[in-house]
């Protein structure tokens, strides 16, 4: 009797579950919203040419249907799997982490080769600009599809005024999707391969050597480093890849400090808020903060001030014999470390003001090696121009960094944030110079071709 | 039969001349080391190693290099990803065909190789053409007689390039391409672009041709430049198809050669390899074009030498 009312209950629970996902995923389908169904029509319209059309059914991990057209170039059909492999990863992914994909609809129009169509924002509707030979490690043209799907949350389900804040979530976001993808396909963790392009851009080559990182190249962190103080309200095309750089790796930077689940709620949050609605740069942040149950606005009021850029580095390491016996017995060290802030940014972690000699904040952290294997893990608050630590100890140090972690992406020199009294080992740069010199070899007999 | 039978004689020219491939290996070697140490010594390390294994290396950090680019000083700044691999040799030709030159600071290097590569050719072609072992002082006294004109002469053939490249190159590339391929799709762009290119080609192997052949004349005729151009404009109307399939010979080798390297990125391992397997690869490619480059030299001096002889 027992066992039949156990098994009563069990089905009575599953056939309440299967009832619950169908009027989910009903009210899911129900609930997207409405699409202009001319958008994309008159879009291809305006661009001309003839494009090849294919449709593709997806169902989202959460149950979600969306309908996926793509309209291609002719001599890009060959593309399509892939397009709709990015389109399908980054529709779930974002789907989880931010909300769901809010129409039922997506179509990707593949924008002709060289037209001057600047890429607009229309919901359910993503451009990219394909290329014809396209290698298959380097993500270039997944990055462009994920970016552009991440659009469909951040500037048309949420309405971003501000555009390098709508760029640079999307980079963002793209950088994320891109990782998996390339972690699902060549089961390594990696953001792409770098591509050169030769013969006029024609010729693509994927260079297997140069594995990219999401948090570097995935951002077009090179974009940033040429120009860190960007002034985010400029609104030229020429600075646009620099901002987008610039918000993409303060978003990465608040994802290392406060953790991916504390951003990703935020994230999450700042759709569910101001969905239909605008949202401006501080009305982002406040969310982010009202997530992570933080206030965030040091960060944010240094990171995007025009002109302003972060620069910590370790300017001084010194390890001396001490005499003064302040070890006791044994051999002594005196080890002094010098920190300096050389951009005006601050990285604090916090808006508390210092009390006195004391410190407010410790956000970055400086890590000390020692002769003996023992390592000193110390925080700055960042804010003085300068700071010196001291250590005494039985063994001298060996190497002083600072943001070992390298969580401050936008730091824009990491050249000067370690320093070491060990000899310089060239094991690391040794194949740099080999691989230089033998480039250079070569220069000088192709150039061979002319005497 | 003739043609091939010019081709093996430049291969066995080269082959019988082990001291001239090796002068010319070491001279490259000697321009090229000192740079690359001093690159060596400008490189900040990239933070802490703990541990590298030589058998298991870690991947090139771009962003590394990107930052190195940037912020180090001296030659660190020409340092990029183009120098990884099959990319070094590809981007040298590309930037030969798309008129994309050095950065102004290396080309001290490319001139202080060119005079050398000029001093020293004399006596390469003259070991050549001899075919035999000629001793040192016989190779330094054709380089001393040749190398006022041969000078002349490639100061006189870089003016012509750089004639064809500002003028016909910037007109074909530029203007025309885009009249070409405004509105086309990719593929047919690129298609307009090879045509382009083998047009320019041709133009550049001519006048390279026309300049190689005037050294011989220079060499081993002992002729004026005014002369040895003339000479050389006449032997290449002659046997104008034997020196295209010189050529060809040369551009199928380099095709093998670069096909060869290449492939060895995909070998496993290949993608990151070792140090000692860097510069292995890297060395072969460069024996492996010297001797490309002295062999066209060997057979172009057995065209030259029956072309004289016949006449």
């Amino acid at each position: 009797m027992k066992s039949f009312t156990f098994t009563c209950r069990v089905a009575v629970v599953a056939v309440a579950v299967v009832l619950w996902s169908v009027a989910a995923s009903a009210v899911a389908q129900s609930t997207a919203l409405p699409l202009d169904p001319a958008a994309a029509e008159t879009l291809r319209g305006t661009l001309g040419g003839a494009f090849i059309e294919r449709r593709i059914p997806l169902e989202l991990t959460s149950g979600t249907r969306c309908d996926l057209r793509l309209s291609l170039q002719p001599d890009h059909v060959q593309h399509a799997d892939r397009i709709a492999d990015a389109a399908r990863e980054a529709l779930d992914q974002y789907d989880a982490w931010f909300a769901p994909y809010p129409f039922n609809q997506l179509t990707i129009v593949d924008v002709p080769w060289q037209s001057p169509h600047e890429d607009q924002r229309i919901a359910g509707v993503v451009t990219i600009r394909a290329r014809w030979l396209q290698p298959e490690r380097s993500l270039t043209l997944e990055a462009q599809v994920a970016r552009g799907i991440a659009r469909q949350w951040w500037g048309t389900r949420v309405n971003i005024p501000d555009r390098a804040l709508a760029d640079g979530l999307a980079e963002y976001a793209q950088s994320r999707t891109l990782e998996r993808i390339f972690d699902r396909r060549h089961q390594r963790n990696n953001y792409s391969l770098l591509e050169t392009r030769w013969f006029g851009g024609l010729v693509p080559w994927a260079i297997r050597a140069a594995r990219l990182d999401r948090q570097t190249s995935g951002l077009n962190r090179a974009a940033f480093r040429r120009n860190p103080g960007v002034d985010l309200r400029d609104r030229s095309l020429v600075v646009r890849p620099a901002q987008t750089a610039r918000v993409a790796a303060a978003i990465t930077t608040l994802e290392r400090y406060l953790g991916w689940p504390a951003l990703q709620r935020g994230l999450s949050s700042a759709v569910r808020r101001y969905a239909g609605q605008s949202m401006t740069t501080a009305m982002f942040f406040e969310t982010l903060g009202d997530a992570a149950d933080r206030d965030l606005s040091w960060f944010v009021d240094q990171a995007f001030a025009p002109g302003s850029t972060y620069d910590y580095a370790v300017s001084g390491l010194t390890s001396i014999a001490d005499e003064t016996g302040a070890c006791g017995e044994g051999p002594c060290y005196r080890t002094t470390v010098v920190l300096r802030r050389l951009g005006a940014a601050v990285f604090s972690g916090t808006s508390l003001l210092p009390v006195g000699p004391f410190e407010s904040g410790r956000a970055l952290e400086v890590e000390v090696r020692f002769a003996d294997g023992q390592r000193s893990d110390d925080h700055w608050d960042g804010r003085a121009a300068e700071k010196t630590l001291v250590y005494l100890g039985p063994a001298p140090a060996t190497l002083a960094r600072i943001d070992p972690a390298r969580t401050l992406l936008l730091d824009f020199n990491r050249l000067n944030n370690s320093r070491t009294l060990m000899p310089p080992s060239p094991a690391a740069t040794l194949p740099w110079s080999v691989r230089w010199t033998i480039w250079l070899q070569d220069l000088l007999l192709s150039s061979s071709f002319f005497f | 039969m003739g043609i091939l039978r010019t081709w093996f004689s430049g291969v066995w020219r080269v082959v019988r001349a082990p001291a001239v491939v090796t002068g010319l290996y070491v001279l490259i070697l000697v321009v090229a080391a000192p740079l690359g140490a001093w690159l060596q010594l400008s490189l900040p390390s990239p933070g802490v190693v703990d541990i590298v294994d030589a058998n298991d290396p870690p991947a090139p950090d771009v962003d590394w290099l990107d930052e190195v680019s940037l912020h180090a000083p001296g030659l660190a700044r020409f340092l990029t990803p183009a120098v990884i691999g099959v990319a070094a040799p590809i981007g040298h030709l590309d930037a030969i065909l798309d008129r994309r030159r050095p950065p102004m600071p290396l080309l001290i290097p490319i001139a202080v190789f060119f005079l050398c590569w000029t001093a020293v050719w004399g006596g390469v072609v003259e070991r050549l053409a001899q075919g035999r072992r000629i001793g040192v002082s016989a190779a330094m006294a054709a380089s001393r007689r040749s190398m006022g004109r041969l000078l002349i002469l490639g100061l006189s053939g870089g003016a012509a390039y750089l004639i064809l490249y500002l003028a016909v190159h910037a007109v074909m590339f530029g203007p025309l391409y885009e009249w070409l391929t405004d509105g086309a799709i990719e593929r047919t762009a690129f298609i307009w672009r090879v045509a382009l290119a083998v047009v320019f080609g041709v133009l550049l192997l001519a006048l390279s041709q026309l300049l190689d052949f005037a050294k011989l004349a220079i060499i081993l005729g002992r002729a004026s430049v005014r002369q040895a151009v003339s000479d050389s404009g006449k032997l290449l109307r002659e046997r104008l198809l034997t020196v295209m399939a010189l050529l060809l010979f040369s551009g199928l080798g380099l095709v093998v050669l670069l096909g060869g390297y290449a492939a060895s990125e995909f070998i496993p391992g290949g993608s990151v390899p070792s140090l000692a397997r860097v510069i292995v690869g890297g060395q072969a490619l460069i024996l492996g074009r010297l001797l490309l480059r002295l062999v066209l030299a060997g057979g172009q001096v057995d065209l030259y030498l029956r072309s004289r002889s016949a006449s």
